[in-house]
């Protein structure tokens, strides 16, 4: 694509071109620009439409995940018409009507260490909107590997982490955080929630340091890891030194040690199923066999459905009032969205009643939905 | 000495404040760390980086009185 500005451009873009610090060149640098958002979710949503509006010439958009009802409360690029597709194409449909005149390119794909580091070429900057820590250090790791900044943010609850990685030799996301927390103890925004308006401050953030990257203005947030707090109000800065070890270490690998590498595995998130536990695999082979009762402890309106001769539907709430008048014979699978429902009343069940005859689907629904 | 103390993200849910002084003796971030195990022992299980005056410092380096701690979790929510 020209870097040149048309006339349409300039009229477009006056007001940053009439900014001493964008000017005609400025402009021509973000149109020249490609950026490359990793998930179209809560924080890749405000950032992909800043992106888009300021005019970066080639933006490329990767995620795998269909958009969900749940998702609508922050993640304002879908509409309810958008539920059940690619997020990666809707977000890539909507950003075209938004700006026509840029390239936008949907990769409707997990990102993996197969397809990362081939994809991460192609642009100048990469934006991490994932919303999981293996992905994350993957994306890191790519980073680093093909030398492209990294503009991380991430969200818990009320409180947003924000800043500029592997950029001009500073620190990586290694150098904060070498290991990655005990698998299960720090919980995404499905299972603990998240203020919709958060990601839309972090996410315009990134944008922001995004754009500062390729105007070379500012103060790029390098070596420094910038903390929002919605509740308070209040932003803070940690300053963040580089763990030239911890570079060293992923810039030792090869191409090929890279695509072997297991990012859930380093994150001890790979399916080592417990005794009490079954996989989307087990449960789907399980559908209609007449000596398992599976029972779905979700609300009705919770989606996927799960759908069989022996599913039946006892919420969570209505098996817990009458928890001491639950009998059964069969083997029993307890089901839920994401896990944590089934695991509690497996708990109290087994107290309960000393049964040992009941297992629950690790990861719930939400893990029999994703295949892959 | 007397500490200024946040806490962040998932780290608030042991402690139940955002907030505190903390008077202790004086402390390196090593022997913070210990402390904050004593007083939260359920912070046993959990990832976190301690700042000092918004610095990582070296985990043997006294903490000078009335230093800001940050303990800081990582997120990974997006």
């Amino acid at each position: 694509m020209s870097e040149e500005l048309t006339r349409n451009d300039l009229k477009r873009y006056n007001r940053h071109v009439i900014l001493d610090e964008v000017g005609l060149a400025g402009q021509e640098k973000i149109k020249a620009a490609k950026v490359l958002v990793i998930g179209a979710g809560g924080l890749g949503s405000p950032a992909l439409q800043y992106l888009a509006a300021a005019g970066v010439g080639t933006i490329g958009i990767v995620d795998f995940d269909y958009v969900d009802l749940s998702n609508l409360q922050r993640q304002i690029l879908f509409t309810p018409a958008d539920i059940g597709k690619n997020k990666a194409v809707v977000a890539s449909e909507r950003l075209k009507q938004l700006n026509d005149s840029i390239e936008i390119i949907p990769y409707a794909e997990r990102l993996t260490t197969k397809n990362a580091l081939g994809l991460f070429q192609q642009f100048d900057i990469i934006v991490d909107g994932t919303d999981n820590f293996s992905t994350r250090y993957l994306v890191n790791d790519a980073a680093l590997l093909t030398g492209k900044p990294l503009v991380y943010g991430s969200i818990y609850k009320f409180q947003g982490q924000i800043s500029v990685f592997n950029y001009k030799n500073g620190p990586s996301y290694r150098c904060l955080f070498p290991e990655p927390p005990a698998p299960g103890t720090i919980k995404n925004c499905s299972e603990i929630g998240v203020i919709g308006v958060l990601p839309g401050v972090i996410g315009t953030q990134q944008a922001n340091e995004a754009l500062k990257i390729i105007l070379e203005i500012g103060e790029v947030q390098s070596g420094k890891l910038m903390l929002y707090d919605a509740l308070t109000a209040m932003y803070s800065t940690i300053n963040i030194q580089v763990a030239q070890q911890e570079i060293d270490r992923v810039k030792a690998m090869s191409q090929q040690d890279f695509e072997l590498m297991d990012y859930d595995l380093f994150c001890g998130i790979k399916n080592e199923l417990s005794e009490h536990e079954i996989d989307a695999n087990t449960l789907r082979s399980w559908i209609d066999a007449i000596d398992i009762r599976i029972i779905d402890l979700r609300e009705e309106w919770e989606e996927p459905a799960l759908e069989g001769t022996n599913v039946e539907r006892i919420t969570m709430n209505a098996i817990l009032h009458q928890i001491n008048r639950f009998i059964t014979e069969k083997k029993v699978v307890l089901v839920c969205q994401t896990g944590i429902r089934s695991n509690q009343v497996r708990i109290l069940l087994e107290q309960e009643h000393q049964l040992n005859n009941i297992v629950e689907l690790k990861g719930g629904m939400e893990s029999y939905d994703k295949k892959g | 000495m007397t500490y200024s103390i946040y806490y962040f993200g998932k780290i608030t849910e042991h402690t139940n404040c955002n907030y505190e002084r903390l008077n202790c003796e004086l402390s390196t971030v090593k022997g913070m760390k210990e402390a904050l195990l004593k007083k939260y022992p359920t912070l046993r299980n959990e990832t976190f980086k301690i700042a000092v005056n918004k610095n990582f410092i070296d985990e043997e380096i006294l903490i000078a009185n009335d230093s800001e701690i940050a303990v800081l979790p990582p997120f990974a929510g997006g």
